[in-house]
């Protein structure tokens, strides 16, 4: 009753000052929570895992012949606790071999920097396609069918040809790294959610703003700076975020099917070659792929916070 | 007129004696048309409008009787199907270029990545005002519009009529020679609409600007501070059949109020003005017409003559 007395006599700028701190601390809680259930996500996967391990039979479940639940054995289902020892363990019985995390870790960082240039890649060719398409209609007609087409082309076929092109090409002493095929095909993953979004938040200018720049006299290049390109960043965001995770998958895929060595997808293969002597060890690679994925996303979200101001309607809606 | 500020979209001003001279708008015959699905819509037929410099004219009217589209033609945002349209002697496409305009909308149009001040120094950030120049005027015109204290604030942290004043300080920041303002007090509270008003009468008066001025309230039109004020109605195709143009002079019309049609008319000033609209009805003045019957299928122009 007081406060809202109080908030009633009160000058708008101390209401408002008070509104702008409950929100920061209601956002503060609701990032807590965010954690919270995160964890709580992640624990619940594991509760499962580990129950279906001790409550179901060796053999799976079948019906008829059909497995429809995975048997659960020490081969096919490790325990969660072996995984993690295994983790700290070296990766091989040779001498001075590294822990198993370790060179995880090292393939997840090569893997990392190859899916990043992938992405870089595909967020200037998805911005340009997007600033082409925005800027010319007939642009967009043209290629916004073909963009959609070149998604439906199975990354497998293509990534020994991208391979077999990149090894001919030889610009005086450029010379084509196996990496960049890998980063190729990466950003040919990348740049198809950058284009949509982009092309999108390109286009969301209210008319009311495009007319005020117009009765300002402002030409093409001020508007895109002042207007467009602010206004595309709620559109962009997701779009980078999509990116990223694409040019994971298709960096890892990429390595798998052109045979790269050094990063995670190779490691993938090759221990799941040894999961029958070694089943926890298997699970190393595909934990570092899943932690990659969420560096990945995570980076864009770092861009977003530091876009935050740009986000305003995203917020309020 | 001698701000330093000014310079880059006003070096014209410098030969103010000639351009006093010239007409802010002129309008000749001007027919506006619309395609649409169902057909050709007549937006504006043969209007002529001349507005002088340092001129206050509002354009009143039902929606759809082509006030706003007229105000856009003045603004170069849409061509005109026939006649002619000059501002300050210029295509209107020359004036746009020039910046001879400021202009409000219906809605504020902020852009919401930007501050409050930012929002004010937007078109002096485009036409390339120095930094230090540009937030002096930014505090001069938040200070006129009473938002100094919210300069570093979100458009969303701002109630409508606090950014429906923001939007009039931006278009007010290059002291431009007119005005053009769509309905921009529509949002604002009765108390903030009458403070607005009265300074944009004052604004206008002392930087010389003329002022065209798109409302569809008669009350609106008829309660900025004026001497008197002097009304002509123009048909408009759109919302009204042609024949509604011969009946309606068989309306009453208030005492003060003259007939309409006829291309002058002197209404009493802003207190009778008001009252007449307050007085419908009464047992004293039986049914004035209200001004409302008169004004609702045409496009009224009216005057105010300080």
């Amino acid at each position: 009753m007081t406060a809202t007395q109080n908030d009633k006599r009160g000058e708008v700028a101390v209401r408002a000052a008070r509104s702008s701190g409950a929100a920061s601390s209601r956002a503060r809680t609701r990032l807590l929570g965010g954690f919270g259930w995160g964890i709580a996500g992640v624990l619940f996967i594991a509760l499962i895992w580990e129950g279906y391990k001790f409550l179901g039979p060796d053999n799976g479940v079948l019906i008829g012949e059909l497995r429809v639940l995975p048997r659960t054995t020490d081969l096919a289902m490790p325990h969660l606790w072996d995984m993690v020892v295994r983790l700290a363990e070296p990766v091989t019985r040779a001498d001075g071999a590294l822990p198993l995390w370790a060179v995880v870790a090292l393939a997840a960082l090569t893997t990392l920097g190859i899916a990043a240039a992938g992405w870089a890649v595909g967020v200037v060719v998805g911005v340009a396609f997007a600033l082409l398409m925005q800027r010319w209609r007939l642009a967009e007609f043209g290629l916004l069918p073909w963009i959609v087409i070149s998604q439906t082309v199975p990354l497998i076929a293509f990534a020994p040809v991208v391979k077999s092109w990149g090894s001919r090409v030889e610009i005086g002493s450029f010379e084509w790294q196996d990496w960049m095929s890998v980063a190729l095909i990466a950003s040919y993953l990348a740049f198809f959610p950058i284009t949509i979004g982009a092309l999108k938040g390109l286009q969301s200018p209210d008319r009311i703003h495009v007319e005020l720049f117009e009765t300002y006299a402002s030409g093409y290049w001020s508007t895109l700076l002042r207007l467009r390109l602010p206004a595309a960043v709620p559109y962009l965001l997701p779009a980078l975020r999509l990116g990223a995770a694409n040019a994971v998958i298709g960096a890892v895929v990429a390595e798998v099917s052109t045979g790269l060595q050094g990063g995670i997808g190779r490691l993938l293969i090759q221990f799941a070659g040894q999961a029958s002597g070694d089943p926890a060890k298997a699970w190393a690679p595909i934990f570092g792929a899943i932690v990659l994925g969420l560096v990945a996303a995570g980076s864009v979200a770092l861009l977003g916070m530091i876009l935050k101001d740009y986000r305003r309607t995203e917020e309020a809606a | 007129m001698s701000d330093p500020i000014l310079t880059p979209a006003h070096n014209n001003t410098a030969h103010t004696a000639d351009v006093l001279d010239v007409a802010a708008v002129t309008v000749r015959g001007v027919n506006k048309q619309f395609q649409t699905a169902s057909g050709t819509v007549h937006a504006l037929e043969n209007i002529n409008l001349s507005v002088a410099a340092g001129e206050f004219v509002s354009l009143i009217g039902p929606s759809g009787c082509g006030k706003s589209t007229l105000m856009r033609l003045i603004a170069d945002l849409d061509d005109p199907t026939s006649g002619e349209l000059a501002v300050f002697g210029k295509t209107a496409t020359q004036a746009r270029l020039d910046q001879d305009y400021g202009i409000a909308f219906q809605q504020a149009g902020l852009l919401p990545w930007r501050t409050v001040a930012a929002n004010v120094s937007l078109p002096l950030e485009l036409h390339g005002v120095a930094s230090a120049a540009r937030s002096t005027r930014v505090a001069e015109l938040l200070d006129m519009v009473g938002l100094t204290d919210f300069a570093d604030r979100f458009p969303d942290q701002l109630s409508g009529g606090m950014q429906q004043r923001v939007a009039i300080a931006r278009s007010l920041a290059e002291q431009p020679r007119l005005l053009l303002m769509d309905e921009p007090f529509g949002a604002l509270d009765e108390m903030t609409r009458e403070k607005m008003q009265t300074d944009l009468v004052r604004i206008a008066a002392d930087t010389g600007a003329a002022v065209v001025f798109v409302t569809h309230s008669i009350r609106e039109s008829t309660s900025f501070p004026a001497a008197s004020m002097r009304t002509r109605t123009w048909s408009c195709p759109s919302v009204a059949p042609r024949q509604s143009t011969r009946s309606r002079r068989a309306l009453a019309l208030p005492r003060g109020v003259a007939r309409p049609r006829s291309s002058t008319l002197r209404c009493r000033p802003l207190a009778s003005a008001s009252r007449i609209l307050s007085q419908r009805g009464t047992a004293k003045h039986p049914a004035t017409v209200p001004s409302t019957t008169a004004f609702t299928r045409s496009l009224v122009t009216l005057r105010l003559i300080r």
